[in-house]
């Protein structure tokens, strides 16, 4: 089921007003718990929410209309964590629990081994981009971890609760990647996965090799070898979020000899030194 | 009875009637014509035209005196043609002639003057004297030679006149009169204005080729100017006046008026003719003319390389801003004298003036503060009342440069400086300053400055409730936050001195409770009295100095090493201060035994300078440097550039908050706008990246340069 906004009319002004975000969260999720209402605190008064009138009460007496908007979320990735509540995710569990004993830790987590192993079940290459798939799918929080609720809930709003799933949707996901705009937020996530442990920017060889990796096939005429020159040898500094994201759109946006930059359009500093050192170089 | 009416008895006239008429009147014409007095009297003729005119023989005798008249013309011109006159003889020639004829038409009219009448009414011909006219024009438009020889030298006589040669103006009247009474005038008006192009053309090109000044060139338009206008009143046709004035402004100044400027602006501006330039101005002006763009701009280029020079040249850096001061009022006075007032021109004034100040980022803000700082102080040499309008010209520099926080930077320092050592020449002019700033950039950019003001006065106030035993100590106590930062220099005080520096601090807290006082040391100054062998000295030392002084009431000699110790100070500052007692110029307190360079050595031993001379009884040891060093100014300028990066962050999430999206050229737009100071386009790229990183800001997901407000 897609994610739900939810709008409160206004009784004076008639007016349809968003609910924030915590509001929004606490009705939604008593929602797709199939609920019949829901008792709320907003501020320093108490209501009472009836889905099935579609109402709220006030605790004085007066009731707004509510209503639900369902969203498409722009990131396709995004999970809806209500969705399948019912879902046996036994075998699910069991793959964790092996993966888990397989990397040498005491926190709740696969990673270094765990890893390893998770990929030998799934029958996956570990320089292959599913590994990386598999964690942008379920929104893994830390480079090279998966925790145990992190996966689980992702599993089963997916509705996957076998192995066997799992590596069908795996394939699946897979071709999913030529549509580009699930491409550009897995590559967003890539950055996420690929940084260093408690940082916020990517070191600078591990980008390019990362750059390698994913976009050499989706570059076109994008000068890519030119940009990882650049990278390694004259801007020598570690990579920020910022950077990473826009270079997808940078690579969409740009000519093939660069002729169409404008420093005007808010592009990162690194795109700017890039364009200047490369376009003599793109000319001759 | 029968009546019966009869009609009249018609008279029958006598057959040759109108002949009879006629030959007396044609011998009457003739006569005329060779202005000689008529047989008949005129009363005979008169009426014997009446008669005529009474019996229906108008007809007839109207043709018949036209041929008279016409045959009479043709011989006259005939004769003129003959005589092979030209030039002014041709002129004064035809003149005559016209006027021979103007005479006799006009006698004919009033002998024929029932003919005239009745003609007109009845049977719709011209009357008698358009009727000669109109004769005297076919005949002079007919024959070319007259036409030519006319024109030609009326031509003639215009050249010369205005190569400068006077000519008979009457004469030329007479002429022209006569060619507009002809209705004939436009044969004259076209050539003649097409001829005063030529003349004019060629007279501009000469003088513009001409080396110097181009002062004369501009005199010579005007008294041009006025002798055309005389031609038009004395002999020209009034409607040829309007076409004549274009003509020649045009010739003159129009199609030149670029190369006049190019030629002459710079020198005359630079040599400030003001009499010239109004004179430039007022040809400009002209209605005719209208090229005040032309010079508008040449203005603003003399301004702007003028004034880049000034700026520029960094060998001039201690006199740029009066330099500047007095290059203003020398333009704004050729600005309200030469161009009277033009706003236009005050405007591109202001913006050259603005153009070339900021030529150089930050210099002419600190050199401005240091200006104001000098005359702040007593030794400057203007009376207050000179001084005032000088602040209001410093305040009109102020308002053009763009880095005005490096100039706040600079005057606070400055400022704090003068009232912490006194050196304010009137309180009441420092105040009128700061409120001229306050009017001119708010109050956010005064504030510090006041409160440093009002700091001193509650510090006055408060201490001067403390009676302590010492009345030679004078102590301020000041608010930290308004005052520029000093560093502190731990020094070793003599008992008394800490002693009284702690009473005072005693009956402070006790007025005021927890607040927390710190003795800044290293601006305190001391007046130490020396008695030497035969004379008595008071200098005038900072405090570390003093200390140093004292040392050498027990001791004769004394190593750097010990004066450290019991100092208690660090190096540096204990270098610094004893360079000022032992090496300077003026008055050496103290010698060193050893000879050596600027660097002192532990070992060194220093005594007192017992052949002390100095003219004054009072000596003052340049300690605390009044005017700021090198490092001094590098250092305000590091801060102010670093306080201009917070400044810009400010600026940045301010402005998302309140829009919660922008675009990043609106962003850039409003953040330009809104900062006091000049910025790159590149460096406040650079703070939105940071900013973006520490997710005080975020990328818009499908749009790439649209941000969000992060909360």
């Amino acid at each position: 089921m897609p994610r739900g906004r939810w709008f409160i009319q206004d009784p004076r002004s008639c007016k349809w007003v968003q609910a924030d975000d915590t509001v929004n969260n606490l009705m939604e999720s008593a929602f797709k718990l199939q609920k019949s209402t829901i008792d709320i605190t907003i501020g320093i008064n108490e209501y009472r929410v009836d889905f099935v009138k579609r109402r709220m009460y006030g605790s004085s007496g007066g009731s707004r209309l509510i209503r639900r908007d369902e969203v498409q979320a722009s990131n396709p990735y995004e999970l809806d964590e209500y969705a399948n509540p019912k879902l046996n995710m036994k075998e699910i569990e069991n793959l964790y629990n092996k993966c888990k004993a397989a990397s040498d830790t005491e926190e709740d987590l696969i990673q270094g081994e765990g890893l390893m192993t998770l990929c030998s079940e799934l029958s996956i290459s570990i320089d292959d981009v599913s590994l990386l798939l598999l964690a942008c799918r379920i929104q893994a929080a830390e480079p090279f971890k998966i925790g145990r609720t992190e996966m689980i809930v992702a599993l089963r709003s997916l509705g996957i609760d076998s192995v066997k799933k799992l590596k069908s949707a795996i394939t699946q996901w897979k071709n999913e990647l030529s549509n580009d705009r699930s491409f550009k937020y897995f590559y967003w996530f890539a950055f996420d996965w690929t940084r260093e442990e408690n940082s916020r920017v990517m070191q600078n060889e591990a980008a390019i090799e990362s750059w390698k990796t994913l976009l050499s096939t989706r570059c076109g005429k994008f000068p890519l070898d030119l940009w990882c020159e650049f990278v390694s040898s004259q801007y020598k500094k570690a990579i920020s979020k910022d950077a990473w994201k826009s270079l997808w759109d940078f690579m969409q946006t740009s000519a093939p000899d660069l002729s169409n930059y404008s420093e005007d359009e808010g592009w990162p500093v690194l795109m700017d030194e890039f364009v200047e050192w490369a376009q003599p170089k793109l000319r001759s | 009875m029968k009546l019966s009416i009869r009609p009249f008895e018609t008279k029958s006239l006598p057959g040759d009637f109108e002949k009879m008429m006629w030959k007396k009147l044609e011998m009457a014409v003739h006569s005329i014509h060779k202005q000689e007095a008529a047989r008949h009297p005129l009363e005979e003729l008169y009426t014997a035209v009446n008669d005529l005119c009474l019996h229906g023989f108008t007809d007839s005798l109207y043709d018949k005196l036209e041929k008279t008249c016409e045959d009479h013309i043709k011989s006259v011109f005939s004769k003129l043609e003959g005589k092979r006159l030209s030039g002014v003889k041709f002129l004064s020639a035809l003149s005559e002639v016209w006027e021979g004829t103007c005479i006799e038409l006009t006698v004919i009219k009033t002998v024929f003057g029932s003919l005239d009448r009745t003609v007109v009414l009845h049977n719709s011909r011209k009357a008698l004297w358009d009727m000669g006219l109109a004769i005297f024009r076919t005949i002079f438009t007919n024959s070319e030679s007259t036409k030519t020889r006319t024109l030609t030298a009326l031509l003639e006589q215009i050249q010369f006149e205005r190569q400068g040669t006077s000519i008979n103006q009457g004469l030329m009247k007479q002429t022209l009169s006569m060619m507009t009474s002809l209705g004939i005038y436009d044969l004259f008006e076209a050539p003649f204005l097409q001829e005063t192009r030529r003349f004019y053309s060629e007279e501009a090109a000469t003088q513009l080729a001409k080396e110097g000044d181009i002062g004369p060139y501009l005199y010579l338009i005007q008294s041009r100017i006025a002798e055309e206008g005389n031609k038009v009143e004395a002999y020209l046709s009034f409607h040829t006046r309007k076409q004549l004035t274009t003509d020649v402004l045009q010739c003159l100044i129009g199609d030149h008026a670029q190369d006049i400027l190019d030629k002459g602006f710079v020198s005359l501006m630079e040599n400030k003719k003001v009499a010239e330039l109004r004179l430039l101005y007022s040809h400009f002006d002209l209605p005719g003319v209208q090229k005040v763009e032309l010079l508008k701009n040449s203005f603003r280029i003399f301004v702007k390389q003028a004034g880049a020079k000034k700026v520029l040249n960094e060998a001039n850096d201690s006199s740029m801003i009066s330099d500047l001061l007095v290059f203003k009022t020398e333009l704004d006075d050729v600005l309200q004298n030469a161009f009277s007032g033009r706003e236009e021109l005050g405007y591109t004034l202001r913006d050259a003036f603005e153009e070339f100040i900021n030529m150089r980022a930050n210099r002419p803000a600190e050199l401005l503060a240091k200006y104001i700082d000098s005359k702040m102080k007593p030794g400057a040499k203007e009376t207050d009342e000179q001084l005032e309008p000088l602040l209001d010209q410093c305040l009109d520099l102020f308002r053009m440069i763009a880095a005005k926080d490096v100039f706040e930077a600079f005057y606070k320092k400055d400022f704090a400086k003068r009232l912490l050592l006194g050196k304010c020449a009137s309180i009441y002019t420092e105040k009128v300053f700061i409120g001229k700033l306050k009017a001119e950039c708010g109050p956010s950019f005064t504030s510090k400055l006041e409160g440093m003001l009002k700091d001193m006065e509650v510090s006055r106030e408060v201490l001067s409730e403390y009676s302590g035993e010492d009345t030679n100590l004078s102590v301020q106590i000041l608010t930290e936050s308004y005052w520029p930062t000093y560093q502190s220099c731990q020094v070793l005080l003599p008992t008394k001195l800490s002693t009284a520096l702690d009473g005072v601090k005693t009956f402070y807290l006790k007025k005021y409770s927890g607040r927390r006082l710190v003795w800044q040391t290293c601006l305190c100054t001391c007046t130490v009295k020396a008695t030497y062998a035969r004379v008595k000295k008071e200098l005038n030392v900072s405090l570390m100095q003093a200390l140093i002084l004292l040392i050498f009431n027990n001791e004769k000699e004394v190593s750097f090493a010990k004066i450290k110790e019991l100092v208690g100070t660090s190096d540096v500052e204990l270098t610094r201060s004893l360079q000022a007692l032992a090496f300077s110029n003026q008055a050496r307190i103290l010698k060193r035994t050893v000879k050596g360079g600027k660097e002192i050595a532990d070992t060194d031993m220093f005594v007192v300078n017992e052949e002390l001379q100095h003219r004054h009884y009072k000596i003052r040891v340049n300690g605390i440097q009044m005017n700021e060093t090198e490092d001094e100014a590098k250092a305000t300028t590091e801060r102010v550039f670093q306080d201009r990066s917070y400044s810009i962050d400010a600026c940045v999430v301010r402005t998302m908050k309140s829009r919660k999206t922008m675009s990043h050229s609106d962003l850039m737009s409003t953040v330009f706008s809104q900062l006091q100071f000049p910025v790159q386009a590149s460096d406040l790229k650079k703070r939105i990246e940071t900013l973006l990183e520490r997710d005080y800001l975020a990328r818009d997901d499908r749009k790439q340069n649209v941000y969000h407000y992060v909360a």
